[in-house]
């Protein structure tokens, strides 16, 4: 018996080693992808004087903070009023957002505010709920915290002048940087996630994700697929998935930068990554095998889309790895195997796989032409434990949503903004 | 003790990376938000109508008399030539920038190494460089002229033969360009190469009605993975989209777009109408009689030759990341981009 228990934990540290190795192996191919691969255009640079209708749908759950910013901004685009109309959806709000919206929409008639009522809130569900009377062809969708450029959304929306994107995403940059030590390493985060990431995956005809925000898709598609599942909190994962599995595309626009608000105290960053990886592994559990399954999708694009399911498992199965290491340690079985090859893959792991994540974020910067703030480096020790826990903690939920089939519920960020937008 | 000591330069070592990282938090050199232009939009002209701008709004500061002034453009103030009517020079460089209120002719190799402001029209001799320029009117380039930056003219452009257009060029209306002229960006309302003698005109084209029996094919969007060739009359209803090449060789319209994963490669001498966009990851190839409603997109070459792309006051854009490569009686009412080389191909 005893034996047969330390063989499973060897044999589960062997896959530890070899999944970790999977992803630091991406990690780097993406970075060597951006320095020194092919960089693929996306479509901005398209001028035409033709416009397709748009509909802005902006879920808002008390955001009497950054309604009016938004609102401002999105008035002032450079898309003709006559083909866009801005839906702000009041999701249940307890504060001013109804009233502000209502009278932004008497001074411009195209703001078609949507009054939510129903105790059922949620994004999910204010976006179906906007769908539901959108007229646009192409579907836009902000965060209320977002700020958004003049030219923006005639940016995004020539995307869609290839009948084969369905969904585009352009990129997300972080306004309140010098706040503290976390919003400073979320900066750097996202330079790695979006610089490195997205786009390595963009060029390389893989899987760029749509990400809820700053970004849009053709309405037709999410309609005649039943709208969002309002049990899954990673709509944009799930909508990613689902176009990709339709044999669509994500266009991703590096280049079509917006300001967002970041956390700004670790309890609220807590929450927000819980719920990503919550809803992503709702995700990963619809859609593994439709993935593997797919015909719309070539063997590298299936790779990479079952690498981006697992992502939220991973911290999952690495703290089950330290576990079962300490056990193994302890019981002093650990000469796993008496192969060189397993040693010299856990030292590559240990020695080079490490620095990928690091790598990837410093050459981020180096694109983006940022220099000091690289310093920072380090402190991702911190993001990595934290990560490691409340990822895991979103994990554990989503299974309990999957098992007892439970009704999930959206709990909003706070918003920290003072002041008018610029 | 040496466990003490061991506990101690294992926390140093520990401690040491992190000292970086502390002194950008206690004093921070690099923690603004990352620069993002809010009233950015897009705009071909952009350069001429800020430069403009900040000349008028610098003339209406200062009393500029004819000759040599001093203008303040940006932090440092600049030498700035002023003539009043217009300007027939010989001197074979400028090293301020230049003001013409009247008309300017250029010389054969003169060099202007600043911006130039033309308020009426401007010829501009060849073999020249020109720095950057904003024309109010017309403007002629001679063969062989060179633009480093940009030239942004509100009237008609007509360039000569091998002459480097640099980074932007873009003008309110006809751009007529020569063999030999290389470019990156380009603008007019219609943008025109040489005209082939041979080549049939627009005007006659079918759009697709008098299509002697061709095959009606209709998609709805449905992915086809395979190479498609079709040298048969057709007309296809709704979008294209092809993960392979495409070939046309006979008469062809669709109505709607074409995205392709391979090339697209149309090479007839029949009619060809496409009301819509052809997007392709690979190399888009158009010769014959083509009329293109939309967009053309990318990401590696693009070569056209009888090719009419847009309408008056109807902009489309003609992108490739690669090479783009302009053949006889193109006209292209818009915008024309390439990371690459763009060229306006010679004689066969």
């Amino acid at each position: 018996m005893v034996i047969l228990i330390i063989a499973i934990l060897k044999i589960y540290m062997l896959f530890v080693i070899f999944v970790m190795m999977v992803y630091a192996v991406r990690h780097n191919f993406f970075t060597f992808n951006r320095l020194f691969g092919n960089q693929k255009m996306c479509y901005q640079d398209i001028i035409d004087s033709e416009f397709i209708m748009v509909s802005i749908i902006i879920p808002m759950h008390n955001e009497e903070k950054t309604a009016p910013h938004i609102l401002d901004l999105l008035v002032k685009s450079d898309y003709p009023a006559s083909k866009m109309e801005i839906i702000p959806i009041n999701d249940n709000s307890t504060d001013k957002t109804r009233h502000i919206i209502d009278d932004y929409a008497l001074r411009y008639s195209f703001i078609k505010p949507v009054h939510r009522d129903s105790k059922n809130n949620g994004k999910m569900q204010a976006l179906n709920d906007g769908l539901a009377v959108a007229a646009g062809e192409i579907i836009l969708v902000f965060d209320a915290d977002y700020l958004p450029g003049k030219g923006l959304v005639r940016d995004l929306i020539v995307a869609f002048k290839d009948p084969k994107v369905g969904g585009v995403m352009g990129r997300v940059m972080i306004i309140n940087t010098s706040k503290n030590l976390l919003t400073r390493l979320l900066d750097l985060e996202r330079t790695g996630g979006y610089q490195v990431d997205q786009q390595a995956r963009y060029n390389l005809g893989l899987i760029p994700q749509y990400g809820g925000t700053v970004g849009g898709f053709r309405k037709e598609l999410v309609i005649s697929s039943g709208g969002f599942n309002e049990n899954i909190l990673a709509e944009d994962t799930e909508l990613t998935f689902r176009l990709f599995i339709k044999g669509y595309d994500i266009a991703y626009a590096n280049r079509l930068e917006c300001y967002e608000e970041a956390p700004e105290e670790w309890r609220i960053r807590a929450n927000q990554i819980k719920r990503w990886s919550r809803g992503h592994n709702r995700v990963m559990f619809k859609y593994l095998f439709p993935v593997i399954k797919a015909k719309n999708l070539n063997f590298y694009q299936k790779l990479d889309g079952i690498l981006l399911l697992f992502v939220y498992l991973i911290p999952f199965i690495f703290i089950l790895g330290i576990l079962d290491s300490l056990i193994l340690f302890f019981m002093g079985e650990m000469n796993l195997v008496n192969y060189v090859i397993i040693y010299l893959l856990i030292g590559g792991y240990v020695v080079f796989g490490s620095f990928a994540p690091f790598y990837q974020i410093g050459t981020g910067a180096l694109l983006d032409r940022v220099s000091y703030r690289i310093r920072l480096l380090p402190f991702f020790l911190f993001i990595f434990i934290f990560n490691l826990f409340f990822i895991s903690q979103g994990f554990i939920e989503s299974i309990v949503d999957v098992i007892v089939n439970r009704k999930v519920s959206w709990h909003k960020t706070i918003r920290y903004r003072k002041g008018a937008a610029k | 003790m040496n466990f003490v000591i061991l506990i101690t330069v294992f926390m140093i070592l520990i401690f040491v990376p992190f000292i970086p990282g502390i002194l950008e938090l206690l004093f921070p050199i690099d923690d603004k938000a990352m620069s993002v232009r809010m009233d950015y939009s897009k705009d071909p002209s952009y350069f001429g109508k800020s430069f403009r701008r900040i000349m008028v709004s610098s003339i209406s500061k200062g009393e500029f008399k004819e000759g040599q002034n001093q203008i303040k453009l940006s932090s440092v103030p600049e030498s700035i030539l002023v003539i009043r009517g217009d300007f027939n020079h010989g001197a074979e460089n400028f090293e301020s920038i230049v003001l013409v209120s009247g008309d300017l002719i250029s010389k054969y190799n003169n060099s202007f190494n600043k911006e130039i402001y033309v308020k009426g029209n401007a010829f501009f001799g060849g073999g020249g460089v020109i720095r950057a320029a904003a024309v109010d009117k017309n403007a002629e380039l001679k063969e062989q002229t060179k633009i480093i930056r940009w030239l942004d003219v509100k009237g008609c452009i007509t360039v000569g033969e091998e002459s480097h257009l640099g980074v932007s060029v873009s003008c309110g209306e006809k751009f007529q360009l020569s063999k030999g002229c290389r470019f990156r960006r380009l603008f007019g309302n219609p943008i025109l190469t040489p005209v082939n003698a041979r080549s049939i005109n627009y005007g006659s084209l079918k759009n697709g009605k008098n299509i002697s029996e061709p095959s009606i094919i209709s998609y709805s969007n449905k992915i086809i993975n395979r190479n498609i060739k079709y040298e048969e009359p057709v007309i296809i209803n709704g979008n294209l989209i092809i993960n392979g090449n495409l070939e046309i060789k006979n008469e062809f319209t669709i109505n709607g777009d074409i995205k392709a994963n391979g090339k697209v490669l149309i090479d007839t001498v029949e009619n060809v109408t496409i009301n819509g966009n052809v997007v392709s990851e690979s190399v888009i190839s158009m010769k014959g009689n083509i009329k293109a409603v939309g967009d053309i997109f990318s990401q590696d070459e693009v070569y056209l030759e009888g090719v009419n792309i847009g309408s008056f006051n109807n902009f489309k854009s003609v992108i490739a990341k690669k090479k783009l490569t302009l053949g006889k009686s193109v006209e292209i009412y818009g915008f024309v981009s390439t990371e690459g080389i763009g060229i306006v191909e010679g004689e066969q």
